[in-house]
């Protein structure tokens, strides 16, 4: 079996992604509970006609999102620590969501502060992503995998 | 030997693709059935003999004209476009195209073929119905008399001994009959034969498109080269007629006019991205994409060269009859071949195409614009051979090359003892006169001398022992050379043309599809977007393109890649993004970056 050096870049990686994973998990708390409260008064207005609920559904779907988004690099961020070849892949395809999300509510007018930080982080994990030796240390790694349990 | 048995020993075999159209044939009969014409600038063409009329001695006859002036063979009237289809709807068709090579390549280069299409229309080019025309032409002339000849020269050039073989074909149909780039009405192709001068085989070089120098040639124990005994085996391109070490399918890749800015600036961006950011797929995939795209705006071509058809040659199916070109310096005009030093003009029809692709080619001497061709005066330096000590020789150069240097060594050496004395003394003059204060004017200059010396000496002692890790190098050299160790076959070669995979041949009939259908349905759904919702106009398009390429990526077997490269993109969107909303914020980060840099450097070099 090839030896594989692991890239130094690797840790700063994962520390990003795990930091990624802590601040979408912080976003989907902050909102979570603020929705919670602001259900219900929400609620109180839909009821009463006085705002569409769709704006409700939004809502729901953006705390939802960042549930999902903080899951998923928490995940990822495990398997990109182990090595798995797959981890890579899947968080190539996170970061193209997270870049969707955020600017598509860019070019709609819509971001704030917590896009802006979302975009930086995807900005800086996908450069590391994108690093020749990261890219080979999880190619390799595909190889030696692939070796010891089949494709 | 003489120079005609030379030239038959090694006498190339040639092998086609089936449904080659055009043959090397002899220069005699296509001079005679073609009309002789001359094109002044900003002036209409004008005919100056009729066909059947030319004769050799017309045709090298002196013809002075004013700069700019074209003379050109025509050798056929093009059929119009009914009388072409119906000779084609005649002709039995062998030759079976394999995957379109629009569906070889990616869709950027799919709407710049669609361009370059636009650019043959304002180009200047070869009637359509000239191939047809030209092919009924060369089958009446070979149903009358069979014969697949050559034209070969010898020279003895450096040690070496060059057969040089031309070929004359009365066509090139590779963009009418093959989907290639270009048509023009006569063709000369050429390859060449290295010999030591104990006639042992060393090096053949093919013309081949856009290859130059060292790429064209091959060792003659290079695996790539397939020989039949001592005689090289070429595959012609099917219409253009280049010529290829071994069979297959090449992609062959043409600029699009004025491109070059555009090129060079995106390249100079690449290698940004790639060597400085280390960003990028890793080496064997960034190998694989040099190979796939040498510019920005080219458009792919295939050139078949199968070698599935016919072959000429030793063991063939039909036989070569060589014609011997006059020596370099016999321009004698009673030389049979007297053609080849006194016809200067172009061998077919002048398209007027500005970047001449469309025009025919000049003769073996000559290029299109009336100068010497450099194979004709240098064979050795049109394949990089002029650098190569001929075999035979290389064990008496290296040691008269080891003579020369140690010479070079003894004579830095000696140079270095007398500047040593010099500098010496200057130091001497230094340390006397350094508290003197009536010296004080000259003590500058003093030491300028110093260090000019210093330097000197330096520059020699650099070169003595570079002098000395050559000599190293070069005895090793000619140990391995005693042990029968030759350098590998291939180490000369920069970039090798090799024919596309078979896995990118076998995409299947459903990619090709795609591949013809995809920029028109592009144009088509982005006219749909602006007539239903032209407000969403750019929305539209970047969601088409999208869907587009992504299905492409699926096609080929490329969406992992895909990803990579959509997400890299939108990340370089989302940085613009940041500097415009943050362009100040951005600014002071990277300051105070810059200081704490700083800060760090210093404090680590205090500790340290």
């Amino acid at each position: 079996m090839k030896d594989v050096k692991r890239p130094r870049l690797l840790l700063i990686l994962v520390l990003l992604f795990f930091a990624q994973a802590a601040m979408y998990l912080t976003y989907f708390a902050v909102y979570g509970l603020h929705t919670e409260q602001a259900f219900l008064f929400i609620d109180n207005l839909a009821r009463h006609g006085l705002i569409h609920p769709e704006r409700l559904v939004a809502m729901w779907l953006l705390v939802g999102t960042w549930m999902v988004l903080g899951v998923a690099s928490v995940i990822i961020g495990v398997g990109l620590r182990r090595g798995r070849p797959w981890a890579w892949t899947a968080a190539m395809t996170l970061e193209g969501a997270i870049f969707t999300l955020a600017l598509g509510a860019y070019f709609n007018r819509q971001a704030n502060i917590m896009f802006y930080v979302a975009m930086a982080a995807a900005i800086a994990i996908t450069f590391l992503l994108n690093q020749r030796e990261i890219q080979i240390f999880y190619r390799a790694n595909r190889v030696i995998f692939e070796g010891q349990f089949g494709r | 030997m003489d120079d005609l048995e030379l030239l038959r020993r090694f006498e190339p075999v040639v092998r086609y693709t089936q449904g080659e159209h055009f043959f090397p044939m002899d220069v005699d009969r296509y001079v005679a059935e073609s009309s002789l014409w001359e094109a002044r600038p900003d002036e209409p063409p004008a005919r100056l003999v009729r066909e059947y009329e030319l004769t050799f001695a017309r045709l090298i006859g002196p013809r002075p004209a004013s700069h700019g002036t074209v003379h050109y063979l025509r050798f056929v009237e093009s059929l119009t476009p009914f009388e072409a289809a119906q000779f084609i709807a005649k002709q039995r068709r062998t030759f079976k195209r394999s995957r379109g090579r629009l569906a070889r390549v990616g869709l950027s280069s799919r709407i710049i073929d669609a361009l370059f299409s636009i650019t043959l229309i304002m180009r200047g080019r070869v009637p359509g119905g000239t191939a047809a025309a030209a092919h009924d032409a060369y089958r009446n002339l070979q149903e009358k008399e069979e014969r697949h000849v050559y034209y070969g020269r010898v020279v003895r050039q450096g040690g070496f001994i060059c057969l040089q073989y031309w070929f004359f074909y009365c066509m090139n149909d590779w963009r009418s009959s093959f989907y290639g780039v270009n048509d023009h009405e006569s063709d000369w192709e050429q390859v060449i034969v290295y010999l030591t001068e104990d006639l042992t085989p060393q090096w053949v070089a093919y013309a081949s498109h856009d290859f130059t120098g060292d790429d064209l040639r091959r060792r003659w124990d290079d695996p790539e080269l397939t020989r039949q005994g001592d005689h090289p085996v070429i595959f012609a391109g099917a219409g253009s007629h280049a010529s290829y070490f071994s069979p297959g399918e090449y992609m062959h890749e043409v600029a699009l006019p004025f491109s070059g800015p555009l090129t060079r600036f995106a390249r100079a961006l690449q290698k940004f991205w790639r060597d400085t950011l280390r960003q990028g797929e890793a080496e064997d995939q960034v190998e694989k994409e040099k190979q796939r795209a040498s510019g920005v705006l080219v458009v792919p071509f295939v050139d078949y060269a199968r070698g599935d058809g016919v072959k000429i040659g030793p063991g063939g199916d039909k036989h070569w009859e060589p014609r011997l070109l006059p020596d370099t310096h016999d321009v004698s005009p009673d030389h049979p071949q007297a053609w080849a030093h006194h016809y200067r003009g172009l061998w077919g029809l002048y398209a007027r195409d500005p970047i001449a692709g469309e025009n025919a080619p000049a003769g073996p001497k000559y290029n299109r614009d009336g100068s010497v061709r450099r194979s004709w005066y240098d064979p050795l330096g049109w394949a990089g051979l002029d650098k190569v000590t001929p075999p035979d020789e290389v064990m008496a150069a290296i040691t008269e090359r080891c003579a020369a240097i140690r010479e070079r060594q003894a004579a830095a050496q000696k140079e270095i003892a007398g500047k040593m004395a010099q500098l010496r003394a200057l130091g001497l003059d230094a340390e006397a006169t350094v508290s003197a204060p009536h010296f004080k004017p000259h003590y500058p200059d003093h030491l300028k001398k110093i260090e000019e010396l210093s330097e000197a000496i330096e520059v020699l002692h650099k070169n003595v022992a570079v002098d000395h890790a050559l000599l190293e190098a070069l005895e090793l050299h000619s140990a391995r050379l005693q042990k029968g160790q030759r350098l590998p076959a291939r180490s000369h070669i920069k970039a090798a043309h090799h024919p596309t995979t078979e896995e990118t041949e076998q995409l299947g009939r459903l990619a090709e599809a795609w591949a013809a259908l995809s920029v028109g349905l592009l144009i088509l759904g982005f006219i749909v977007v602006l007539v239903v919702a032209p407000r969403f106009w750019l929305n539209g398009l970047v969601s088409l393109v999208a869907v587009i390429s992504f299905l492409e990526a699926l096609f080929r077997r490329e969406a992992k890649e895909m990803t990579q490269r959509v997400v890299v993109g939108l990340s370089l969107v989302a940085t613009a993004v940041l500097v415009y909303e943050y362009a100040l914020p951005l600014l002071v980060i990277g300051i105070i970056a810059l200081g704490v840099f700083i800060i760090v450097d210093n404090v680590r070099e205090l500790t340290g």
